[in-house]
């Protein structure tokens, strides 16, 4: 009856790891793009990973999805941040050739059996059946082509209604120089969604050639690492960033210029990402600051395209050129491409459910950028819940959610569907309440199980899952049967000079007689990355077990569930905060009905007591 | 938050402090009944339900006596709150209750946060919302007056202590989150550990203000030493002056440790009188010379005893080793009788010297003047209710657990989460501050 049970709209990353979790759940699927050509595209920075984002891609991985693989395929250069500040908030950070990403992300899409793709644009979805369980809708691509599904989700990042602007010069732009899909917003206030407005923007790409490296500090990458536990060990050789700063002329031309800016000399809506600001933005937020890093970040290993981290920027190409050649190491830059700023319409993210289905258009999934994200990494995250939400949709089975306590992508979710966005959102690892028991080391830990339950998971991949498991506790039976000093080696370990293993994260100055590897050198036949995780494990155990009962607190609140309460027109004791949040969300529990802004404990108090008389009925 | 009836055990005292003869510490949870167990020695759980018992609450590691107390224990769900609960009904007064909420909380229990009981008590299905929400509305109105009235005595440059307090804890945990988060645009690491290797130093001094505040609260602790008969109980008696010790001439006739409370200018003070100490086979007496030795211990400052009209003894010598221990005054008592002593001895330790005759009523005041000036010398910063010291002991703890983890910045965003909270709620505000409003706030990051 329909053409395709699930159609994806958009190729981006949150489109990309929707369309392969549903095909690799054996929905068929079909993938639509405005430019297959550009699949996979990184429109900002060439760069994945990072505090908060690289914690993300471990848990894509972890529960089977491509993020973490493509990057690994096509790092030009890969690094640990934060490593010697715990590992709750060590993360990896890659940058990426550009070119090389989309082409294994098209090529991730075309191996994948059920998953078809198609280009276009999409102009309208329209619902042809309603309906709780079977909705149909048909899809509407400009050439007047239709296809009918059951489930759609929405993945169009900047491309609704996409207008680019370089001063006060004005285009309409998905991203970069391709169009934008301006019909398709109607078509969603249509179906009943309420849109809103974002911009954001991004850098010049410069001319490598054209830069004096001896004047900048180099930033190489760092050998052994990787995303995915299922890549192969990565050789090959990569490419540094580097490191200038802008001087008090930077600011200065920029101050001169600020009436240029898009969001003064246009009508620009003015909602954008704070933690990613404008040149001029930060002249105008942190006067008193003399210098800004700048970080010149390689576009790939076939270009000598420069992305120029920190210079977001939407002034008249000319004034960036001269902004740029104050810059120690860019007297002589040439600009390739301009920075330009963007602006877009947008779901509001509250319209969603933590499946990420639209909440009054079943079936209607959205994922990305669209609900008011920022990053490929936030993308992509989303993009796999939608994913495989959309396929158990149209199998009939009950919907997936993450956590808060779970994931970052719980918290991510949570954060877009009960708290709602007041600007793009990125993820950071101080979102989360449960940090030292949510790792990027421990990922797999946690959700490959649940990738595993929802036949999303390889052999492979539980294969190495399984093995990881067994050897944690086959270390961890040592550690409690060896005796040192009077106590055993596992509490011994937690003392705090000394250490599992020698290498990875161990502290400085480590002595050799602290390191239990080397005494005990039967633990030598692990991987290092199996006994960082005893380690981290033993040495947190009191902070983790604390944490775990707060998880438990948490919890409680989520299982006290909320029934429909349609019927009951006013409930006695109510804030009106409180009433007006339980009527336009709809929260699910009382723990979700307690983070949404302006619900006081005592509305949770009253909204039980109401639910309990309500089954005493 | 609602709190949730859980694996957590709460314990509270309920019955206003300092008022009444009787004391009643409540405790709830799970654990209510093992923890009563560890503190009065029995099998509680063998014990009838809601039927009155006697017994004695003591320290479970040193077996020191705390209280003498009834008790009566509930099993779940045939409670108050719904959970296994113990009450135990203490003497009244400043201080028993306390010592046995304290005991209760080293072994396991947790202070009960405001209107918990009841709160427990509705999710339980044991009260309705309209008594829950009453009750709960009473506790929070006394302890949102005495939040009110503890800001309020919060003057001077107390009250600019604990929010700045809170002010540079909070600073130091944005800089620090800023920091993780960004780690290519930020690094204040060597600043978060600078600022709390200062913050810690100076939360030690606000320590020493709770130290005054705790003697504010409780009393001040002064013990009466000496040996026999050098006028200990008649000294008691014309601080207190009223006849409650059994004054006599015969050595040794007070034999147990006797306790008053008092108020000087408004400052109160727990005065003890304790058993001259004499070597003795009299099995009663090393009883009492033991109960002396536990009351030392746990004194504030003590008033050393000795009888002028007789030479000094080396067994008045002996007690100097306690008054250099906790500090205090030499009492030179019977000053209206023929000075038989040589004070170049006594002045020699260098402790003040009083000169009283406790029988005359001479001197009484001076002494109790000197011991106010003395314990309450380092003048009144922080006036503090029982739950905001323990707010403020838990925000020590995580300052001590920062510092204590400094190569981990992860441990020390934890601790400091915990602390600013605290904090946070002891000047009732919201206790979760928006890190990321305040990392973009403060910091220009992002690429």
């Amino acid at each position: 009856m329909v053409d395709y049970p699930i159609i994806v709209i958009g190729g981006g990353h949150a489109g990309i790891e929707a369309a392969l979790a549903s095909a690799r759940l054996k929905v068929p699927t079909l993938l639509i793009a405005i430019n297959l050509d550009n699949v996979g595209w990184t429109p900002c920075n060439p760069a994945i990973g990072g505090p908060g984002k690289a914690q993300l891609v471990k848990e894509i991985d972890a529960l089977g999805g491509e993020m973490a693989l493509l990057t690994d395929k096509t790092f030009t250069q890969i690094r640990m941040l934060n490593t010697s500040r715990g590992p709750a908030v060590r993360s990896l950070r890659s940058q990426i050739d550009r070119i090389l990403y989309h082409r294994e992300a098209k090529n991730a899409l075309e191996r994948t059996p059920q998953l078809s793709l198609l280009q276009g644009e999409v102009v309208d979805t329209s619902l042809v059946k309603k309906g709780r369980k079977k909705p149909i809708f048909r899809v509407t691509l400009r050439d007047g082509r239709n296809y009918l599904s059951q489930a759609v989700v929405l993945a169009t990042g900047t491309y609704l209604k996409g207008v680019g602007r370089i001063s006060s010069y004005s285009y309409p732009s998905g991203r970069g120089m391709e169009p934008p899909a301006n019909y398709l917003s109607d078509s969603l206030r249509k179906l009943g969604l309420k849109l809103r407005r974002f911009n954001t923007g991004t850098t010049p790409r410069i001319d490598g050639r054209t830069i004096d490296r001896e004047e900048m500090a180099i930033q190489p990458g760092e050998a052994g690492l990787k995303f995915s536990s299922l890549s192969p060990p990565v050789t090959r050789e990569q490419l540094p960033s580097y490191l200038t700063y802008t001087t008090l002329e930077t600011h200065q031309v920029v101050r001169d210029h600020l009436h240029l800016t898009a969001s003064r000399s246009t009508d620009m809506v003015k909602v954008g990402p704070r933690y990613c600001p404008s040149i001029e933005e930060k002249m105008v937020w942190f006067p008193e600051k003399e210098r800004h890093p700048v970080f010149l970040e390689p576009e790939g290993f076939t270009t000598v395209e420069y992305y120029v981290q920190g210079m977001n920027i939407s002034l008249p190409a000319e004034i960036q050129l001269k902004i740029l050649r104050t810059v120690p190491g860019m007297k002589k830059v040439e600009i390739i491409r301009p920075g330009y700023a963007i602006d877009y319409d947008l779901l509001d993210s509250l319209q969603l459910q933590p499946t990420l289905m639209v909440k009054n258009v079943p079936g209607f999934f959205a994922a990305g950028q669209v609900n008011g994200t920022t990053g490929y990494e936030e993308a992509a995250a989303q993009g796999i819940i939608a994913g495989i939400n959309s396929a158990l949709f149209v199998m009939g089975e009950e919907g997936f959610a993450l956590k808060r306590d779970e994931a970052y992508i719980g918290v991510l979710v949570d954060d877009l569907t009960t708290k709602g966005v007041e600007e793009p959102y990125r993820m950071l690892t101080s979102r989360v309440e449960y940090r030292l028991s949510l790792r990027q080391d421990n990922a797999d830990l946690r959700l490959t199980p649940l990738g595993r339950k929802l036949r999303l998971v390889s052999d492979e991949r539980y294969k190495l899952y399984a093995k990881k498991v067994k050897e944690i506790e086959e270390i961890i039976a040592f550690l409690k049967g060896k005796r040192k000093k009077e106590t055993s080696l596992y509490d011994y370990l937690k003392r705090p000079e000394v250490s599992l293993w020698k290498g990875g994260y161990s502290p400085a100055g480590v002595k050799e007689r602290d390191i239990l590897a080397i005494s005990f050198t039967e633990l030598l036949k692990y991987s290092p990355e199996v006994l960082e995780e005893v380690n981290t494990r033993v040495k947190y155990e009191g902070y983790i077990s604390r944490e775990n009962k707060r998880m438990a607190d948490f919890r409680e609140m989520e299982n006290l569930l909320i029934p429909d309460l349609s019927e009951d027109t006013v409930i006695q004791g109510l804030s009106s905060l409180g009433a007006a949040m339980l009527k336009s969300r709809k929260p699910k529990s009382i723990g979700e009905f307690l983070r949404m802004p302006g619900v006081s404990p005592q509305d949770g108090l009253v909204l039980l007591d109401r639910i309990r008389k309500r089954k005493q009925l | 938050m609602i709190v949730s009836p859980d694996e957590d055990t709460i314990s509270a005292i309920s019955t206003p402090i300092g008022i009444g003869a009787m004391g009643i510490v409540r405790v709830s949870g799970p654990r209510a009944l093992a923890i009563g167990a560890r503190v009065l020695g029995k099998n509680l759980s063998k014990l009838e339900a809601k039927k009155a018992f006697y017994g004695f609450v003591r320290n479970p590691e040193t077996g020191n006596l705390i209280d003498e107390v009834v008790f009566l224990i509930y099993h779940a769900p045939n409670s108050y709150t719904g959970e296994d609960m113990l009450e135990i009904f203490t003497h009244g007064g400043l201080v028993a209750p306390r010592e046995v909420l304290g005991v209760l909380l080293r072994n396991g229990a947790r202070l009960a946060e405001r209107g918990e009981f009841a709160r427990r008590g509705f999710l339980n299905n044991k009260m309705d919302l309209v008594k829950a929400q009453g009750i709960i509305d009473v506790v929070d109105a006394r302890s949102q007056k005495a939040l009110f009235t503890s800001v309020y005595r919060l003057k001077g440059e107390a009250s600019e202590t604990v929010v700045s307090l809170k002010k540079k804890l909070e600073h130091i945990l944005i800089s620090l989150e800023a920091t993780v988060d960004f780690p290519e645009e930020v690094d204040e690491e060597e600043k978060v550990v600078t600022d709390l290797y200062r913050v810690a130093k100076e939360m030690e001094t606000l320590l020493k203000g709770m130290e005054t505040s705790r003697r504010l609260r409780q009393g001040l602790k002064v013990v009466i030493i000496g040996k026999t008969n050098v006028g200990k109980s008649s000294l008691y008696n014309a601080l207190l002056q009223e006849e409650r010790a059994i004054v006599t001439p015969f050595p040794g006739t007070t034999r147990d440790v006797l306790e008053s409370q008092l108020e000087y200018e408004g400052y109160p003070v727990l005065i003890y009188d304790t058993a001259g100490i004499r070597t003795s086979s009299d099995e009663i007496e090393t009883i009492s010379i033991s109960r002396t030795r536990q009351a030392v211990k746990g004194a504030d400052l003590v008033l050393l005893v000795i009888d002028g009209s007789i030479p000094l003894e080396e067994e008045d010598e002996e007690f100097f080793y306690d008054l250099k221990e906790k500090g205090g005054l030499v009492i030179l008592n019977k000053i209206d009788l023929p000075e038989k002593i040589d004070r170049k001895i006594i002045l020699s330790y260098g402790f003040p010297l009083m000169e009283t005759s406790a029988l005359k009523g001479w001197g009484i005041e001076n002494i109790l003047k000197k011991v106010v000036e003395m314990a309450f010398l380092s003048n009144i910063d922080l006036m503090l209710t029982d739950r905001e010291a323990n707010y403020l002991e838990e925000v020590l703890k995580h300052i001590r657990g920062a510092v204590e983890n400094l190569n981990t910045l992860d441990i020390v965003g934890h601790h400091l989460r915990e602390g600013v909270s605290q904090l946070r709620k002891i000047l009732g505000e919201e206790p979760i501050l928006n890190l990321t409003e305040e990392i973009f706030k403060n910091f220009c990051v992002g690429k």
